[in-house]
């Protein structure tokens, strides 16, 4: 029985590439956004200095506020209130940029902010996103980002966010304190 | 696109986010020019099309460039 062979050859071509580049610039720490705007540090995603300042806060000055815990029982003449100290576990702080100006934050900030809060670091191996508000305090804590928030909404996202370098929409980040940084 | 975040001014004690574009799951090569360290989160787009890589500045006043190259 005849064997029959075909054979064909072909190119393999190199394919064309692109290159794309950005410029930066490095400003000394402690200056523009890095000098009082508020910071966080991610151990995988690195440093977001807050290129604007939260409009408005809660549960912190110049250390964060821990209220004390109360409890109230009922007893036969009149009722027993028992007191404990707070811990800082206890307390949420929360951050909030409104657009009273008519923007809140740009997008590269917010967007760096949900990576922040979509990509939690190891807990169990004792990594925390460190937090340093130097907007109201000189301290840092090692922090959980526990909600984001855009409009009052978790993560809500619009044509206006999606196609805007610029957030109409009020922004809060709530932040729960584990512990203080030395 | 390359996208630096949350700003181009990086602080020299800070680091800064580079956040590529593209087509999805395509190869790209990160790369440096000036001083400071950029460290590569991901050398692949993902479904999305993003990349990631992490600069992280030598001293104030450098003026650094960071580069992807992609298959187009």
């Amino acid at each position: 029985m005849p064997t029959l062979t075909s054979s064909t050859f072909f190119t393999v071509a190199n394919q064309a590439t692109a290159v794309e580049t950005v410029q930066l610039v490095v400003v000394p720490a402690g200056t523009g956004a890095a000098g009082g705007y508020g910071r966080l540090v991610h151990p995988t995603l690195g440093t977001l200095d807050y290129t604007l300042p939260p409009h408005q806060w809660t549960n912190l000055d110049s250390d964060v506020i821990i209220p004390p815990t109360w409890a109230a029982s009922k007893t036969l003449t009149s009722t027993a209130n028992t007191l404990w100290p707070g811990a800082l576990r206890d307390v949420v702080v929360t951050e909030a940029w409104l657009p009273d100006a008519g923007l809140s934050m740009p997008m590269p900030m917010l967007r760096l902010m949900m990576a922040f809060y979509l990509n939690p670091p190891d807990l169990a191996a004792g990594q925390y996103v460190k937090w340093y508000p130097t907007y109201s305090s000189a301290l840092g804590f090692n922090v959980i980002l526990e909600g984001l928030d855009i409009d009052g909404v978790t993560l809500k996202m619009s044509p206006q966010t999606k196609g805007s370098e610029l957030i109409e929409f009020p922004i809060s980040l709530k932040i729960r304190p584990v512990s203080r940084l030395p | 696109m390359i996208t630096a975040m949350p700003s181009k001014l990086v602080a020299s004690d800070g680091s800064c986010l580079l956040v590529f574009t593209g087509q999805a799951y395509r190869t790209v090569t990160w790369g440096l020019a000036g001083p400071g360290t950029l460290s590569i989160l991901t050398s692949t787009t993902d479904a999305n099309g993003v990349a990631m890589a992490r600069y992280n500045p030598g001293s104030a006043g450098d003026t650094p460039t960071v580069s992807v190259t992609y298959a187009s």
